[in-house]
């Protein structure tokens, strides 16, 4: 009998079956506490998380293994040469045009047009596969929740793959 | 906040604030080159941060995929 609905069956079953048979999703009871910005949007510090396995070319790839990968790549906003790797999704095309998954230069441009008042000064590129939430929860998340406080960051964008 | 293209995926996780964007996974924004429509959702689900919403909300912005059958291929149990 199915414990989920649609693809969240289905993804658990492929995970367990190909992968880790012990895999389950986290699931949380509660959800996280709102904290809504403090400033208007065009004058808010929008900073990009996302979780298409973004990362520069001097930096290491994800580990796309059976165990995931719960590590980040601190991404300078400024940077150039964004490279996207996971095994997860068809990044071919979205390395034609990052923005899609990876939307670091459209902030530039509303940062830009004064839609936004200013990007993060880094991104933070996670790859989504994570089947182990613990270190994540435990230590990759909080320390990018640090970062993104000591950057003075307003609102922080998930955007996934 | 954050973007979900899956929401039965969400309403396990439960984040604070989530935008429904119902694109196919490695085109979260919109189609390759299609730089209006990615920057209309960016737009939509920055500004959906100031709506005052409870905790655990999931605003569906009404984005759908009408290109193709990808997102539904993705989406279905035999897309693996």
């Amino acid at each position: 009998m199915d414990r989920y609905r649609g693809f969240a069956q289905f993804e658990r079953d492929h995970i367990r079956e190909s992968f880790k048979p012990d895999f389950e999703w986290a699931v949380f009871a509660e959800p996280s506490p709102r904290n809504p910005p403090r400033v208007p949007l065009a004058a808010a510090r929008v900073a990009l998380i996302s979780t298409a396995g973004a990362h520069l070319p001097d930096q290491p790839r994800h580990d796309g293994g059976t165990d995931g990968d719960h590590t980040y790549r601190a991404i300078p906003a400024d940077a150039d040469g964004v490279q996207l790797h996971h095994g997860g999704y068809d990044a071919r095309r979205a390395r034609a045009d990052p923005d899609v998954v990876f939307p670091l230069g459209l902030l530039h441009e509303l940062a830009a047009d004064g839609v936004i008042g200013a990007v993060g000064p880094v991104a933070y590129g996670f790859m989504g596969y994570i089947p182990d939430t613990g270190p994540l929860l435990d230590e990759t998340g909080p320390e990018v929740a640090r970062a993104l406080i000591g950057d003075a960051v307003d609102l922080a964008l998930l955007v996934p793959a | 906040m954050s973007i979900t293209q899956v929401l039965e995926i969400t309403e396990l996780a439960r984040p604070s604030l989530a935008c429904l964007v119902e694109h196919p996974f490695g085109l979260t924004l919109g189609p390759i080159g299609d730089r209006a429509l990615q920057r209309r959702v960016l737009v939509d689900v920055l500004e959906a941060a100031y709506r005052d919403v409870p905790a655990g909300t999931v605003l569906d912005l009404g984005f759908r995929w009408e290109l193709d059958d990808e997102r539904e291929r993705q989406l279905g149990r035999d897309a693996r």
